[in-house]
């Protein structure tokens, strides 16, 4: 452990694993909160390229992702 | 590497796309990989570990009503302000039960992609067989994997106090048997 992050871990404040894991956790749930939207816009009879422009995404990225086809 | 599967591995491998086909979800993720430990009739391997196959299947389900968010991700989380059990409600509310345990699957037959986390885990798993002297990978191996690398599975597992080191002896005990 450098001085600096034994420093940082003596504070006891701001563990960056618990950041990182914040992050990659976040992320994965994004997808999830993706996913419930784009299945209740189709519901709501939003076209692809409705959903990609609100999402600001490509129709064909959203369209492969979550498409029929 | 699929060549080098035990007939036990591939069939974990197929019954996580039956479920992720099964919940609609758009890929396959270690969660799914664990369901099929789960889903495994006698489950020899977790009944080493002292755990039922349907305390994991319980387990899996609760952490994927919540979106796939762990404890600990939900502890995590916590840290930025960010309430998950409040998320949840919210979307049930609008969406239904289960709206967060879903995944935006088309619902389409065939060929669902993995996620990388669940690509690193099938990678990982032949590690795990190397690393043991195995040539083969078991369904051993990918618990093996699933404990070993962070994330949902392995919180999981370690929600039932099972970690890698656990299912190392478990696997080397059942080996001497």
């Amino acid at each position: 452990m450098t001085e600096a992050t034994d420093l940082a871990a003596k504070a006891g404040d701001h563990d960056p694993r618990v950041g990182l894991h914040a992050v990659a956790a976040l992320r994965r749930l994004m997808e999830q909160l993706e996913a419930v939207q784009v299945r209740s816009a189709r519901v709501h009879g939003w076209s692809w390229q409705e959903i990609a422009e609100e999402l600001g995404v490509s129709k064909q990225a959203v369209h492969k992702k979550y498409g029929r086809h | 590497m699929f060549e080098r599967f035990t007939r036990d591995a591939r069939a974990i491998v197929v019954d996580a796309q039956a479920r992720a086909a099964e919940i609609g979800s758009a890929r396959i993720d270690p969660l799914h990989l664990l369901a099929g430990f789960g889903r495994k009739q006698g489950g020899g391997l977790l009944a080493g570990l002292g755990v039922s196959p349907s305390d994991v299947t319980a387990e899996i389900e609760r952490v994927r009503r919540r979106g796939g968010m762990s404890d600990s991700d939900v502890e995590a989380l916590a840290g930025f302000g960010i309430d998950v059990g409040q998320i949840v409600e919210r979307v049930e509310q609008a969406h239904g039960p289960w709206a967060l345990a879903g995944g935006g699957g088309s619902g389409k037959r065939g060929h669902i992609p993995f996620t990388a986390e669940a690509k690193k885990t099938l990678e990982t798993s032949l590690g795990e067989a190397l690393d043991i002297g195995d040539k083969f990978i078991g369904e051993e191996h990918l618990l093996l994997a699933l404990a070993a690398l962070p994330g949902p599975a392995a919180d999981v597992l370690a929600q039932l106090d099972i970690d890698h080191p656990a299912v190392r002896r478990a696997v080397q005990t059942r080996k001497a048997g």
